[in-house]
């Protein structure tokens, strides 16, 4: 066994941990070998200092510091825990509260919502189309000429009507006047010139069918019809009784006011008042609504008629008609 | 087997099943059972921060955050070690750690002219001992300790974690075993490597150490 064997040996054999061949051999090599045992005794002299060396003492307090550092940090890990869930019998039923409060508060917003959403999302239709059998309606449409004021009598079938529905959204649909129709009822325009604005243009050839029978309807009779044919206003159906005022340019002013008077008293119209200033004659007449389209195709009969005006009220019931006759 | 031995087994076996007692109180939330281990480990676990850190402050430090985690982690403790051993692992992983830190502090730190050199093939040289004789022998032994304590701190971690374990505290190779976690062959080899390493360094500390 040399040396280097002997050497990697004394640690097991300072230990004890040798096999009793091996420590045999380990001490005969001891004896023979000084450089052996001076490294023997330099390792137990190494090992006797590691083994005395002196235990350093814990600072005064230190076990008392460290108990005092991990209460500490208990106590603020639970404060941190209190605040957040601390007590429960508080916390629990408030937090369940406000949840039930902010359910609640969303079942109304969103009741509340519901009603106004369906007013705007389904504007209300008050306009039906007539029949396309209807041929008036379709001539009104297709042919953009004058129609003649002996086209609007009863006998030729008129068919076309109009009704007012007494709907809020329905007059905002009348009172916008699409603007499709604006050129139509231009050229359609000498049966309703002066009484009309081209607002109404919109319900020509157009029905509200509030009965849900426009058969029945057409059986009227047709005097009625060509009045309820005229257009109206747009606001026809406003409570306050309108005026209208009509000028009617003639060739002979006294054989013209005998032709207004004679018109007046076959309609059955009432003469309210009657002057003659400056060449011209004025009529104030109280006329039934549905009568003025009848009466101011007569007077087209008679003369040209000019520009009128309506004053705001409604075309409904009795019109005060100013009807102003004047020579060319 | 001797009787000093003997006792010293009885003893520990005691400590264990009491410090067993204290542990199960500690896991149910009982703070105060934990000053009584923190009362009977303290000492030994500073002692082995001071001895692998070769610094009372850090030392100190190291062992505080150590009761501090085995605190923490104390309901997970399952029993498979003795109370002493899973401490005293926990303390060493401080003491690296704090070790680490030293170490990387000094790096910024010139160099003591006291330093060992090391040379280009990794041979570390000493400075020659000193021929002068103690004037007390109260400041010689401290001198020496101071030195043997030197020794130490140039030890590889490996190398001085088992010779703390084994010839300063003087724990057993299966204690060892379950602290580092290696085996026993292990232990063995580093452990006369690091007495090797100590022999010579001393030597050069001290010159004749016999």
């Amino acid at each position: 066994m040399t040396c280097k064997d002997i050497e990697e040996k004394l640690t097991a054999y300072q230990e004890g941990t040798l096999p009793p061949e091996e420590k045999r051999l380990v001490e005969e090599h001891l004896v023979e070998c000084a450089q052996c045992s001076t490294n023997l005794a330099e390792l137990e002299k190494t090992v006797g200092l590691l083994k005395n060396l002196p235990e350093v003492e814990p600072p005064p307090w230190f076990a008392q510091k460290i108990i005092t550092h991990i209460r500490k940090s208990s106590e603020e890990k639970s404060s941190i825990l209190k605040r957040l869930f601390y007590p429960f019998h508080i916390k629990i039923p408030l937090e369940v509260f406000a949840t039930l409060c902010v359910v609640a508060l969303g079942l109304y917003v969103y009741k509340i919502s519901v009603p106004e959403t369906k007013i705007y999302q389904t504007p209300p239709t008050a306009i039906i189309e007539v029949p396309a059998k209807d041929a008036t309606v379709d001539k009104l449409k297709d042919e953009p000429k004058p129609i003649e004021p002996s086209q609007a009598k009863p006998d030729k079938g008129a068919l076309l009507r109009k009704e007012q529905v007494p709907k809020p959204s329905f007059r905002d649909e009348a009172q916008r006047a699409p603007s499709e129709a604006m050129g139509e009822q231009k050229e359609e325009a000498p049966v309703a010139i002066g009484v009309a604005p081209p607002a109404s243009a919109p319900f020509i050839g157009r029905e509200k069918d509030v009965n849900g029978s426009a058969d029945s309807e057409r059986k009227e009779e047709p005097a009625k019809k060509a009045f309820q044919r005229a257009p109206l206003p747009g606001k026809a159906d406003v409570q306050s009784h309108a005026e209208v005022v009509v000028t009617l340019s003639v060739e002979n002013l006294a054989s013209a006011s005998m032709e207004v008077e004679k018109v007046f008293r076959t309609v059955g119209i009432a003469i309210i008042k009657r002057e003659s200033q400056d060449g011209i004659q004025t009529f104030i007449v109280h006329c039934p609504a549905q009568k003025l389209q009848w009466l101011l195709d007569r007077l087209r009969a008679i003369g040209d008629l000019g520009d009128s005006h309506t004053t705001a009220g409604t075309l409904n019931g009795d019109l005060r008609i100013t009807i102003r006759v004047e020579q060319r | 087997m001797t009787d000093t031995s003997k006792r010293d087994n009885d003893r520990k076996n005691t400590e264990h099943s009491d410090d067993a007692s204290y542990v199960l109180m500690c896991q149910k939330g009982n703070t105060d059972s934990f000053r009584v281990l923190v009362e009977r480990h303290q000492k030994k676990m500073l002692n082995i921060a001071y001895r692998i850190t070769g610094d009372y402050e850090e030392a100190c430090d190291a062992v505080q955050e150590a009761f501090f985690s085995a605190f923490k982690a104390i309901k997970k403790f399952r029993g498979e070690a003795t109370f002493s051993t899973w401490l005293t692992r926990i303390t060493m992983n401080h003491a690296r750690n704090r070790l680490t830190k030293i170490r990387s502090f000094s790096h910024h730190v010139a160099p003591s002219i006291n330093d060992p050199v090391e040379t280009e093939t990794g041979q570390v040289l000493f400075d020659p001992p000193t021929q002068e004789e103690p004037i007390l022998a109260q400041i010689e032994k401290k001198e020496l300790q101071a030195k043997v304590q030197e020794c130490i701190n140039t030890l590889d971690e490996d190398f001085k974690e088992v010779l703390i374990l084994r010839d300063i505290q003087e724990f057993s190779y299966d204690e060892i075993r379950d602290i580092l976690d290696i085996p026993e062959g292990t232990i063995k080899s580093r452990l006369f490597r690091a007495r090797e390493f100590m022999r010579n360094c001393l030597k050069h500390k001290l010159g004749d150490i016999t």
